[in-house]
């Protein structure tokens, strides 16, 4: 019979999660900002 | 034109990503519902697919970072520089999930969060200079400046690198040996191991669409530092 231990499989798949996403979406943000402003200064 | 082409790459690296982020959760289904539980370790063996594939990639983030500034120092080539300005960031990200998914399996496994062996403490110091990497390029305004000094630390993380795949040989420590990378053949069920290599995989693809995203914002905040500078 395996352990009980299924709660730290859940939050070690969620963070994960959370993290990648969180920076992903992160970056993407701070990418269209400086592409916008990098347009706008634009000759 | 740099406005162009770092659309292109925030694009590319924005489609890479998204593909990458949907096959993640392929990966969360294929480990959860068609790879067999480990019988002694039980459903926290599982973090196994997640942990190992980010240190990987993590590792191999910066080591690009290390190569690519080896060969700034040597070529003074703009790309390399930012190559590896991105790599370390995207690499700081995957050692977050690694610093964060080993301890979460440390706690049912060894009964600890943490222990200060070889392995981890290693592991710890990379990431930490790697933060330094980042703090030291945002500290320094000159851009050749910032890109001789940070490719020097660079080039001194990667040295690193050999010594934590090695200190589980090298040193007495609570972390498993290697069961793949390792000169004989990989000692793990063929499902188990088919889980984590396309786990691998995957990390890969979001490590490629996270370091092209990246590159793509440097170049455009290279193109308004440039304007900024010349006004």
């Amino acid at each position: 019979m395996p352990p009980d231990n299924g709660g730290y499989m859940v939050a070690a798949y969620a963070a994960t999660a959370v993290i990648l996403v969180g920076y992903a979406v992160m970056l993407m943000r701070r990418a269209r900002r400086a592409i916008e402003r990098a347009a706008r200064e634009s000759p | 034109m740099s406005a162009t082409a770092a659309r292109a790459y925030v694009r590319t690296g924005t489609a890479i990503t998204l593909v990458g982020l949907v096959a993640l959760a392929g990966v969360y289904v294929l480990a959860l519902k068609f790879t067999p539980t480990e019988m002694r370790q039980g459903l926290a063996q599982k973090i196994f697919y997640l942990h190992v594939p980010a240190a990987w990639n993590a590792l191999l983030a910066f080591s690009v970072v290390g190569l690519c500034g080896g060969l700034f120092l040597w070529l003074n080539d703009r790309r390399l520089d930012r190559l590896a300005a991105s790599s370390a960031e995207v690499g700081v990200a995957l050692g977050v999930v690694m610093l964060t998914t080993g301890p979460i399996w440390a706690k049912p496994i060894w009964g600890t969060w943490w222990t200060w062996d070889a392995r981890l403490t290693l592991t710890l110091f990379l990431f930490f200079l790697f933060v330094g990497y980042l703090a030291l390029r945002a500290a320094l305004h000159d851009p050749g400046e910032r890109a001789r000094f940070s490719a020097v630390v660079g080039v001194l993380g990667l040295l690193l690198v050999p010594f934590i795949h090695l200190s589980v040989y090298l040193f007495r420590t609570l972390h498993p040996q290697p069961i793949v990378l390792k000169p004989s053949a990989p000692s793990l069920p063929p499902e188990m191991l088919r889980t984590l290599l396309v786990s691998a995989l995957v990390f890969l693809v979001l490590f490629i669409g996270l370091v092209t995203i990246r590159y793509g914002l440097a170049l455009a905040e290279e193109e308004t530092e440039g304007r900024l500078d010349a006004a």
